[in-house]
């Protein structure tokens, strides 16, 4: 019985994982410009929680203002902010793919 | 008599906290360090309505889930845990009227922690110029707390925001709302079953939330790993019962959601993410291209105008020191007591001094740039470049102030978010050249290189090494950080996340506050080490007196009474034989001594003995070296005099005749200077910063083992 509910859970957290992973870019992928809704954070305790703190919470609106040379840290707008940040910790910010009305 | 009531100001960083903190406080403040941690403390006092009041100005937050020391004080000072701090009776929050949704999401979690909480709302200018506005009354409505809107750079609302907190202390603390009501029962299930004493129910809510955070590890710590497993499962049955990722992200989430009602509400024009309008000054700037352009530009004017401006400056106050101390020797009895005055106190407190202008005007320079937001757009364009040495952007500006003096800059130091990256830049900051490597560049560079002129003498030679020594200094800086990162701090990863603050005229006053702090703690931290190295220096210079030294050139100087030559030689040669009779009693002394004794150890650097004691004796303050080597070089009554030290060093030989000071020698000289860690206050605020005395003396000893090899390899190879 336990066995088929471990089962039962693996197949729902997959199922779950790929349907969401057809829609969820890393903020990274954002090309410079375009907008779009925080759909989660990846990841627990002090990385995750520096980015929330400021402000990349799910639902929030973001947008890509700038990348410095190389492509990295990037400059974003979260709710309205600007707040910069590495490219690494960029990808731990999951955002829909389709773009909101900017 | 009852105790004055006491009020915490509290705000995340760039909301104008600490303006507001001066505006009441005015100039009744103290500021002191929390103990055990580097987190500043400032208190002060202030009038309201009939009443006097405490406040104490927290450090900048912007949550209080503690991960950074700032937040974990802030949390404990409001709990009135922090040592030396009495619980407050209120809170003030001041949040940025232009950015409400993290000012508000702060203020969500401290009105929950049991006392009357008051918004400051402000930067209202900037708000408006973004067009937008909100209606405080509304607002208060909604969240059920005074808010008084404020500009307190302008000093506008803050009368009222006196008669706000007035009324506040006189009320009850309201009911607590609570986000997480689920994490609060847990955390008093949590209290019962493990006994955790000095951690209240509030600290134990943040680290059931917090994962990985400063509480779980007090309570870790505190109560051993029985704790923490309980504190794990208090943690997996809320989440079950909540529902989501991770606990940190349902909190974030619910916070920000109430926010948004709140300001939905409130807000009567524009909106809370109203989205990023930039004017033509920072799309130019943050241009790729032009941006670098114009950074580039802005660092060539900085140190330019230190240059130009400083030195006449400079040049006044050392030529002060030196004529009133002139005039003290030929007033004062000569002696042990003259000396002590002159040559010891005076020069040092002149030596101190002499720095001013130069760290003032830097110092004056970054304040100016930070505040009004271009340093930060520098941090993120310097954060790739920095990050390959193991620091980061927000090491940029730390490192930029080391330049003028490396003991406020390495406390600067704090805003850096990551620890490792903040003490790869401790370990880079050091090499910056200061001011106090200027003066011995300067007279190595003029004594012992040709000049030379380079296409048609817009460059020279001299002012190219220069500029040679700085990059040295850079580079070194750079091989510093990547070495600590490498050895030391293996691993770990590290983040760089910092607010872009919106561009803006700073405020001249708040402005010269700081740039006031700034100088303070060169002259305190710093200036008092100098000088009381000046006068240590002096008495291993003057002491042990050799009374046959003293007879023999009492014996010249009667010869020449009796030769009664004409007027004028005869002062000359009493002044060339008084200076001479100092060179031989520094040589007899515990200085001379020294010198002699560790010579052998620089002779592969080419020094001799005089280099060597004027080398020592630099290595508590190394500006001091310049005056050890004119008593040295028996150099007369124009001692501070830099042609008479630069022609002395020329003639100064081997014992087998071979010149002492040439070129190898000398450019050996400069890569030591630049290197070596001759400062007592840098050690010392390393130590201080790093909460590690293995810290500070690992850097000195590195650094200084370092500087001779570089030094020894520099003249061997230019020999």
């Amino acid at each position: 019985m336990i066995m088929i509910n471990i089962h039962a859970r693996l197949a729902i957290d997959f199922i779950s994982w790929w349907h969401s992973s057809m829609r969820e870019i890393g903020l990274d992928e954002l090309p410079v410009g375009s907008s779009s809704i925080i759909r989660s954070i990846l990841g627990q305790g002090r990385q995750a929680r520096e980015l929330l703190t400021l402000g990349l919470v799910p639902g929030v609106a973001v947008q890509v203002l700038r990348r410095a040379f190389g492509g990295d840290p990037l400059e974003v707008s979260a709710g309205g902010h600007p707040l910069c940040l590495r490219r690494e910790q960029s990808r731990r910010v999951r955002v829909t793919t389709v773009s909101a009305a900017s | 008599m009852p105790q004055r009531p006491l009020v915490a100001v509290l705000g995340a960083p760039n909301t104008g906290k600490s303006t507001v903190f001066n505006r009441l406080t005015g100039l009744r403040q103290k500021t002191g360090n929390y103990p055990g941690v580097t987190v500043e403390r400032m208190t002060g006092r202030a009038r309201i309505g009939s009443a006097e009041i405490d406040v104490v100005d927290l450090p900048g937050t912007y949550s209080l889930a503690a991960d950074s020391p700032e937040s974990s004080i802030t949390l404990d000072a409001i709990l009135g845990a922090a040592d030396g701090l009495r619980r407050p009776d209120a809170l003030l929050l001041v949040a940025d009227a232009s950015n409400p949704r993290r000012s508000l999401h702060l203020f969500s979690q401290s009105r929950e922690l049991g006392l009357p909480v008051a918004v400051a709302l402000n930067m209202q200018d900037v708000a408006r110029s973004k067009g937008m506005e909100i209606d405080a009354a509304q607002l208060a409505a909604q969240i059920g707390a005074p808010v008084i809107p404020i500009t307190a750079n302008r000093g506008k609302g803050i009368e009222k925001l006196r008669g706000m907190l007035e009324r506040l202390l006189s009320q009850a603390s309201p009911e607590p709302e609570q986000a997480m009501p689920e994490v609060s029962r847990a955390a008093l299930d949590l209290a019962g079953q493990i006994d955790a004493p000095g951690m209240a129910i509030l600290e134990l809510e943040r680290a059931i939330i917090d994962q990985d955070g400063e509480f779980e590890r007090r309570l870790a710590a505190l109560c051993g790993p029985k704790a923490k497993r309980a504190l794990e499962r208090a943690r997996d049955q809320v989440l079950k019962s909540v529902g989501g990722p991770s606990l940190q992200v349902c909190e974030a989430e619910r916070r920000y959601r109430r926010v948004d009602q709140w300001l939905k509400d409130a807000m009567i024009a524009g909106s809370p993410d109203a989205g990023i309008r930039e004017s033509r000054l920072e799309r130019a700037v943050n241009h790729p291209v032009l941006g670098a352009v114009v950074f580039l530009g802005v660092m060539g004017a900085v140190f330019q105008a230190v240059f130009a401006w400083a030195a006449p400056l400079m040049e006044a106050i050392s030529g002060l020191f030196e004529t009133v101390g002139a005039h003290a020797l030929s007033i004062l009895p000569p002696g042990a007591l003259a000396s002590l005055l002159v040559d010891g106190l005076w020069s040092g407190a002149g030596a101190v001094m002499v720095f001013l202008p130069q760290i003032v005007i830097l110092f004056a320079l970054v304040l100016f740039l930070e505040d009004c937001g271009y340093l930060a757009r520098a941090s993120f364009l310097m954060d790739r470049l920095l990050r390959l040495c193991g620091m980061s952007g927000q090491s940029f500006i730390p490192l930029l102030s080391g330049f003028a003096c490396a003991v406020p800059a390495i406390m600067s130091t704090r805003v850096i978010g990551s620890r490792r990256s903040r003490l790869a830049t401790i370990a880079a900051i050091p090499l910056m050249t200061c001011s106090a490597r200027l003066p011995v560049y300067a007279l190595l560079i003029s004594g012992f290189v040709p000049p030379a002129h380079y296409l048609n003498g817009w460059i020279n030679l001299h002012g190219l090494l220069l500029l040679g020594l700085y990059l040295l200094g850079i580079v070194g800086g750079a091989l510093s950080a990547v070495v600590t990162r490498r050895t030391a701090l293996r691993g770990g990863s590290d983040s760089f996340l910092m607010e872009m603050p919106p561009f803006r005229w700073p405020n001249p006053s708040v402005l010269g506050l700081k740039l006031l702090g700034r100088a303070k703690v060169f002259l305190t931290r710093a200036g008092t080490v100098i000088a009381a190295a000046c006068l240590m220096i002096w008495a291993l210079g003057y002491f042990p007196r050799s009374e046959a030294i003293e007879q023999e050139f009492a014996e010249q100087r009667a010869v020449l009474v009796v030769q009664r030559e004409e007027a004028e030689g005869a002062k000359l040669a009493l002044q060339r034989i008084n200076a001479q009779e100092r060179a031989a009693q520094l040589e007899h002394s515990f200085l001379g001594r020294i010198g002699k004794f560790i010579e052998p150890a620089f002779k592969p650097l080419g020094w001799d003995w005089r280099v060597s004691a004027s080398v020592a004796a630099g290595f508590p303050a190394r500006e001091v070296v310049i005056g050890v080597m004119g008593t040295v070089y028996a150099l007369g009554a124009d001692a501070g005099n830099e042609a008479g030290l630069r022609d002395r060093l020329q003639e100064s030989r081997w014992p087998d005749g071979r010149p002492v000071f040439t070129l190898a020698m000398a450019l050996g000289l400069l890569v030591f200077y630049a290197f070596a860690l001759q400062c007592v206050s840098t050690v010392a605020v390393i130590g201080r910063e790093t909460n590690s005395w293995r810290w500070a003396a690992g850097a000195w000893i590195y650094m200084s083992g370092f500087a001779w090899l570089a030094g020894m390899l520099t003249y061997q190879l230019a020999r």
